[in-house]
């Protein structure tokens, strides 16, 4: 029985994507993005779920997530790396997080953190991106930092690392060999990088050379296909969360279900989403904040479970569907899930929490 | 890293505005987390000038707020919402005819810039590389991306002051960060960019540059912005 809403999240799914995705990289690892309470997933039973599942790599991006991360799956190595420029840093290198960081200040940052474990840290190039990295200028310098402290014995290399910006298969065809650039200068100036990523979800899937030592998955782990119309089901994903709700009330041809935008929706879906009522599709015509309205369907019935978005099995939608009508991408659509939806899992191990 | 602050006493005050017209009780609007503004802290500032009346989401709620209102507090819940006398998101400043009815902002989110860079001019930025630098500029990579409530439709379109000006939000939001071009000015790490609530820009203002209303904004704001009270 739901009480407002639930997001149902089927580990069945989030293990087959998982299974599907490693065989497909392999000999690459994978690590299993799980930032941002895995993408709403709920990150606790995520991580045991994927732990079991042998998962051995995790992405948290900041530090206290990845501590999250670590004391669900002690053996796992946990990579952040967007933490706070004065946060202190030294719970997590302690826990041996690995860090991802782009230029000295970072550097020092996480060396000054480290006790008896040195803090392992991933140097980032930027290869076009332009976000977090080092530009090629600023690559040695960062490099050499780096070396100085490992000697120090305050830092280990553990790895070199960018980003992809996709913005065409030729701009991320340089990338890549700006990447191989930047680690071969590395090595020249005498550091080695045990291991080398460049590639998330959509570049791991399609290129075989963009995958060197490690791929990063997030979207494609949770089911979630990159739009554009290419489904989910066409890369052989299953969508992990389904999010209902339920019929709370009818006025004439009316009806009024208990899920609005203080769960996470947008008001613009109205009239450009559909959901489902039984096997029928129903355009959403109005939403406020706790309810949506729905037109036109004098058949429902107070109690009629509503399903917005889902693996599409039973003929609902599927977040692909949605993004591409709303112009976003399903990711967004799935981290605004609000925290006040209760998630419900299917396939779980039991767990302590 | 991530700030919004609430002001509490600027919502006390927005309620005193709106409940000087009214006979029938006048309800508070507490529903979806006071609106993202926190509804604990927004249900004790309010209890303590005298509200009695709530209006909330779920009766999940009222467990948590009872204590905090007193024996004598009246609850109601949004499938009332249509016969209730209540004040709507306007006791945070939204939704109505704020700056007529002289109703202040009460969420100001911020962030602090976590590396500056500069890069070349013609060079794309972030996803796809949607948007390219018209000069060789320095950039400002902000900890606020969509996973926080940024829309990405703000990509490109929003704005965010840096410096005492505004800075256009350069290329796609991503899931956890957002980048500012400064042109040829500079930025330090630490630096705050203030996203709205504050330096006249309101929430309405800054969400209506993408195409979003304040009130779905401050509702999204996710829990990785940390609350913070004056």
């Amino acid at each position: 029985m739901i009480d407002r809403a639930e997001a149902v999240i089927d580990m069945g799914a989030l293990r087959a994507n998982l299974r599907m995705l490693r065989a497909r990289v392999s000999p690459a690892e994978l690590m299993f993005v799980v930032k941002d309470d895995a993408y709403c997933h709920g990150l606790e039973r995520i991580v045991d779920t994927a732990a079991a599942d042998g998962i051995t790599w995790f992405g948290a991006l900041d530090a206290e997530t990845a501590l999250r991360v670590r004391r669900r799956s002690p053996e796992a190595r946990v990579f952040a790396w967007l933490t706070d420029p004065d946060g202190d840093l030294g719970d997590a290198i302690g826990a041996g997080v690995e860090v991802g960081l782009s230029n000295v200040r970072q550097l020092r940052h996480a060396a000054s953190a480290a006790s008896t474990q040195t803090a392992r840290v991933h140097l980032k190039i930027d290869t076009g991106l332009h976000r977090a990295g080092a530009t090629p200028e600023d690559w040695p310098t960062l490099v050499r930092e780096a070396l100085r402290l490992q000697c120090e014995g305050r830092v280990e290399i553990a790895g070199a690392w960018t980003h992809l910006a996709e913005a065409s298969f030729d701009a991320d065809s340089l990338a890549i060999s700006r990447f191989e650039a930047a680690v071969a200068a590395g090595e020249e100036l005498g550091a080695t990088f045990p291991v080398r990523h460049l590639a998330a979800s959509a570049a791991a899937f399609e290129r075989a050379d963009s995958r060197f030592d490690l791929v990063r998955v997030g979207a494609f782990a949770y089911g979630i296909a990159p739009g554009d119309g290419v489904t989910p089901g066409s890369l052989g994903l299953v969508p992990v969360m389904t999010l209902r709700s339920v019929v709370r009330e009818v006025k004439g041809d009316r009806a009024i279900v208990g899920i609005g935008y203080g769960d996470g929706l947008f008001r613009s879906m109205a009239g450009r989403v559909t959901v489902s009522v039984g096997s029928r599709r129903r355009v959403i015509s109005k939403i406020d904040v706790d309810e949506l309205v729905l037109t036109g369907c004098p058949d429902v019935a107070v109690g009629d479970v509503v399903t917005l978005f889902g693996d599409g099995t039973h003929g609902e939608a599927t977040l692909q569907e949605w993004a591409d009508a709303l112009g976003t991408i399903g990711e967004e659509i799935a981290v605004r899930v609000s925290p006040r939806v209760p998630r419900r899992y299917l396939g779980a191990m039991e767990t302590a929490d | 890293m991530r700030e919004a602050r609430i002001f509490l006493g600027a919502i006390v005050g927005n309620g005193e505005r709106l409940r000087s017209d009214a006979s029938a009780p006048l309800y508070a609007d507490l529903r979806a987390d006071a609106y993202g503004h926190g509804a604990p802290e927004v249900a004790r500032a309010l209890s303590a000038a005298g509200w009695r009346h709530l209006l909330l989401s779920a009766a999940a709620d009222a467990e948590r707020l009872a204590p905090l209102m007193g024996a004598d507090a009246v609850l109601r819940f949004s499938d009332e919402a249509g016969v209730l006398s209540h004040t709507g998101p306007a006791l945070y400043g939204l939704e109505s005819d704020a700056a007529s009815l002289g109703l202040a902002s009460c969420m100001r989110v911020s962030a602090r810039v976590v590396s500056v860079k500069t890069v070349e001019a013609g060079e794309g930025v972030s996803y796809g590389h949607t948007y390219r630098l018209q000069r060789r500029s320095a950039l400002a990579l902000v900890p606020v991306g969509y996973s926080d409530g940024l829309p990405r439709s703000a990509g490109n379109r929003g704005q965010v002051m840096l410096g005492g000006q505004p800075r256009p939000i350069a290329g796609r939001v991503a899931m956890d960060v957002h980048m500012l071009d400064l042109g040829t000015d500079g930025a330090e790490v630490g630096d705050e960019a203030v996203l709205f609530g504050d330096l006249g820009v309101t929430a309405e203002d800054f969400a209506s540059s993408f195409d979003v209303s304040g009130v779905e904004l401050t509702t999204g704001i996710g829990p990785r912005v940390a609350r913070t009270y004056a």
